[in-house]
């Protein structure tokens, strides 16, 4: 789940500001990916140049390095991997472009290969409908912004528009590709973004910006950005993440309301929820959780950094869960092992009686086919257990989950508009 | 009746077909900088000059034996052309200098805004060099607009996005370039005060028009312009790509009440300058206004003229069959007899699209000399109007100068259905060499009008605020080892 950023600038003067303003919109984006933060930034003379560090994006944005990259066009990117060969960090340059990307090029050799067919298809008087044609051809999840030589920028969206990618001005000055409108926010602009359609690509130069769209398919956008990926602060397709997030917390009010004497959200992302449930039944919320450290968990690489993460965020505050019944709302299940310390320490050190978990989204049974990290299908609780099972195993009285319908009814969009093939085990493209 | 038109735009192409029209049936001649085809197609007669030489107008006027003359283009006001039309007796629906003052000079505006009190006052600095304008915006990271002191065709403008204290070292050099790029406008104008820098206000900008013979104003539907090249807000800064109007007087997004502190605006700040001027005023008035958060309507600047492409809009709504023609109320401004005269405005939507080549307005050098294929009959048979604007007739062929080439007028009972009309015309416009025309293609889109509708009602909403605690113009600030500052504005 990379988040990808873009600016082409449409006056020479931004040639000292491109490189730090991509990395502002990266660190807008930096919940998206922590391992892996890299710029390019195509000079007035044609020369391309790339900074790429294995880190999170606030700690490799380097005030001072990045003042040296000058130019007027730029792309960049976080991703969630960590990758031994420097090149392989975003943006990775394949040909004569430059390209970050977010999802999954269901292709040979992806996202190398498809850079390899836009790299060809640049030379064309109108690159946008030649990308528009090539992502015809390219089935997956994904999105791209790549940068040629010439300072011209391309980016697009899969033809379902699994991946969110949106576009907006800032002043008179520039354009502004982002994953999410978080992004936009932070380097200032002030203007409604405009959403790239599904199968959607844009071309744009200094003096040039032009559209192309290739021929519509069923459209697949992914659920879990709404749930747990996107920043509550985002629109993904004119749709607000922080409604959808309110409405979940509302709908799971309505399915399971619990005699509970106070309702807390854990991680983060479900704090929402848990207001909104709070708001619709009365039962008021509280902070049970106190976080030692910042940085995003569940989007680590491995399990024991997701596990050290979870537990140096995640100490119960006895003094507010003590003696009472309690209900305690996640974002998502997938191996419940940290709800499992996490109730059990509850439970054992903390006085709670009654502890019932619900979860803002429906049960995860299957891997991401487009790249969002999900463990394997036997590692998922849900997919091997029963409710009753999954009660008994993390420790609590009862155990609530969305269905897809649930969910698809919180977004606002119809069922099979969404990707939800992590609750389900279909493949969208089997459709 | 003979009238010579100064100008060779497409505002001047609607100016030019709304004098043709009517009870009146005037003759029509133009002076002209290149060879307009809509205005050679109309007139009676034309000459090649340049518009912004008094002389040359004058010489016009005289070997046209005109009745009067009707300026287009903001320079020639500049200039003086009215001026010395009125000097040898010959009337002219235009601004005479003086009265063209506020809008060439940004800078009096705003103090003859601030001396007289009149609604729609922002903070704004004055600096006589750049060194002072990079000092201030480093050290006040706000948002600001840095602007030449002078009009220079929209040229030179800046905003900086400067909330974002993060943001202050690597907007440094933007800032510098800003202040330099206003510098070298001004200087252009032998301004010593070149450099205004404005708070910069956020909300949907419109034009309001007004009819004026120094007595009378006559509002002229509300307009919004499009400024930036590309759709969804977002491009360089242009002319104008693209103008919404109506239904009716007012547009979406902007109330009554809106039109009504827009029109006191435009009043009362004619009236300050006429009374400045010891003149009055003859021609139209715009305020191209923009309903701001935190402050109301504000005047962004004036027109002495009008916009283009709004001009487009209002003339063409003009209703003949109810009111005046555009001739008659040339002659009625002239004759200082405005308030006996009926206008009336159709009851429809309009919408305007310009279209340019790639290139502009950036690089202009690459929007130029391409040949212009238009395909008249089948833009009228979609229900639409074609003006010419940067295009010139060279020989057997329409070659593109470097500006926006052709504007695209349709109407209807609703912005979004004269929108459509204007989408299938424009496919007959095209570049026969290959070269790349684009326009905005969401001008007059129901997202575009929704995202207006919802950005009014936020500068509503905290315009209401500061007017409750009376800091409209009095803005009160607390820095931390100075204590309380306010400023009167």
């Amino acid at each position: 789940m990379p988040g990808i950023f873009g600016l082409r600038a449409y006056y020479e003067d931004w040639v000292d500001s491109t490189a730090r303003f991509v990395g502002y919109g990266l660190i807008g984006l930096q919940h998206r990916g922590q391992e892996s933060f890299g710029i390019a930034v195509a000079d007035l003379n044609g020369q391309v140049r790339t900074y790429r560090k294995n880190s999170i994006a606030n700690n490799a944005f380097d005030e001072r390095s990045l003042r040296k990259f000058t130019g007027c066009a730029g792309i960049g990117a976080v991703t969630t991997v960590k990758e031994s060969l420097r090149r392989e960090i975003q943006p990775i340059s394949q040909n004569r472009v430059r390209i970050v990307n977010d999802g999954r090029f269901l292709i040979e050799g992806g996202a190398r290969s498809f850079a390899q067919g836009l790299s060809k298809e640049l030379a064309k008087s109108d690159p946008e409908q030649a990308a528009a044609e090539l992502v015809e051809r390219t089935p997956g999840g994904y999105t791209f912004c790549a940068l040629a030589k010439d300072g011209t920028i391309i980016f697009g969206r899969d033809p379902r528009g699994v991946k969110p990618l949106s576009h907006v001005g800032l002043g008179f000055d520039n354009g502004l590709i982002s994953s999410e409108t978080c992004a936009f926010h932070v380097v200032g602009s002030k203007y409604p973004p405009q959403f790239v359609e599904p199968g959607e690509c844009f071309s744009v130069t200094q003096y040039s910006k032009r559209g192309a769209r290739c021929k519509a398919r069923q459209r697949n956008v992914c659920s879990f950005e709404y749930v747990y990926l996107a920043n509550p602060l985002s629109k993904i397709d004119e749709i607000p993440v922080s409604w959808v997030r309110r409405r979940i917390g509302e709908t799971l009010a309505r399915k399971f309301p619990q005699r509970a004497d106070v309702i807390l959200g854990v991680p983060e992302t479900a704090r929402m929820f848990a207001m909104a449930y709070s708001n619709q039944t009365g039962i008021p919320v509280a902070e049970g959780f106190s976080k030692i450290v910042g940085e995003r968990s569940a989007i680590r690489p491995t399990q024991i950094d997701r596990e050290i993460g979870v537990q140096l965020k995640l100490n119960p505050i006895k003094e507010v869960i003590a003696r009472k019944n309690v209900v305690v709302i996640d974002d998502s299940v997938v191996r419940g092992t940290t709800t499992k310390k996490t109730f059990r320490y509850m439970r054992d050190y903390c006085g709670v009686k009654d502890l019932h978990l619900l979860v803002g989204s429906p049960k995860i049974i299957a891997g991401c086919p487009y790249g969002t990290e999900v463990p394997v299908e036997d590692e998922l609780i849900a997919k091997n257990l029963e409710d009753e099972e999954i009660s008994q195993a993390i420790g609590a009285e009862s155990v609530g989950f969305l269905t897809t319908k649930d969910l698809a009814e919180c977004i606002g969009l119809p069922l099979n508009e969404l990707c939800v093939s992590c609750f389900t085990g279909r493949h969208p493209e089997d459709n | 009746m003979k009238i010579l038109l100064v100008g060779d735009g497409a505002r001047e192409h609607a100016i030019g077909a709304s004098l043709k029209v009517g009870p009146t049936c005037p003759k029509l001649y133009c002076l002209m900088g290149c060879r307009n085809p809509g205005l050679i197609g109309l007139a009676d007669g034309y000459k090649e000059g340049n518009v912004e030489a008094p002389e040359e107008v004058l010489n016009a006027a005289t070997n046209f034996g005109v009745d009067y003359v009707v300026i287009g283009p903001e320079a020639a006001n500049f200039a003086g052309v009215p001026d010395l039309l009125e000097e040898h007796e010959i009337p002219c629906f235009g601004a005479k200098r003086r009265l063209a003052e506020i809008e060439r000079s940004k800078v009096f505006l705003r103090r003859i805004m601030l001396r007289e009190k009149i609604p729609g006052r922002i903070r704004f600095l004055v600096f006589s060099n750049r060194d002072d304008a990079i000092t201030y915006a480093t050290e006040n990271p706000e948002n600001l607009v840095f602007k030449p002191s002078g009009q220079v065709g929209g040229k030179g403008v800046r905003l900086i996005e400067g909330d974002k204290v993060y943001l202050l070292s690597a907007t440094e050099s933007i800032k510098k370039s800003a202040a330099q790029t206003a510098e070298k406008f001004s200087s252009v104008l032998a301004l010593d005060e070149k450099i205004l820098i404005e708070e910069r206000i956020f909300g949907p900008e419109y034009t309001a028009h007004f009819l004026c013979d120094g007595r009378t104003f006559i509002p002229m539907p509300l307009v919004q312009d499009n400024k930036h090249a590309f759709n969804g807000i977002e491009g360089p800064e242009t002319g104008g790509m693209g103008s919404i109007s109506g239904p009716g007087m007012l547009l979406p997004f902007i109330s009554e009440e809106d039109a009504s502190k827009a029109r006191e605006i435009v009043e009362k700040t004619v009236g300050a300058i006429q009374k400045e001027a010891m003149d009055a005023y003859s021609g139209v008035v715009a305020g191209q206004m923009m309903l701001g958060t935190g402050c109301w309507d504000v005047p962004l600047e004036f027109y002495s003229r009008f916009g283009d492409p709004e001009g487009v809009n209002v003339l063409n709504m003009l209703d003949l069959e109810a009111g005046a023609s555009f001739e008659e109320i040339c002659s009625a401004t002239i004759s200082k007899r405005l308030n006996t005269l009926k206008v009336r405005f159709k009851e429809v939507a309009s919408v305007v699209w310009a279209i340019a080549p790639e290139g502009y307005p950036q690089r202009r050098d690459l929007a130029r000399d391409h040949p212009i294929d238009v395909d008249e009959a089948a833009i009228s048979k979609d229900g639409c109007k074609i003006f010419y604007g940067s295009v010139s007739h060279e020989g057997e062929k329409m070659v593109t100068k470097g500006s926006r080439a052709v504007e695209v007028y349709a109407e209807d009972s609703e912005i979004e259905r004269a929108r459509e009309k204007v989408a299938r015309a424009v496919r007959h416009v095209r570049l026969s060499d290959g070269w790349g025309l684009f326009y905005r293609s969401d001008v007059g889109s129901r997202q575009l009008l929704r995202e207006w509708i919802e950005i009014a009602e936020d500068a509503r909403i905290s315009s209401r605020h500061r007017e409750s605690k009376g800091t409209l113009y009095r803005r009160v600030d607390f820095v931390p080892g100075k204590g309380k500052i306010v400023y009167e504005i």
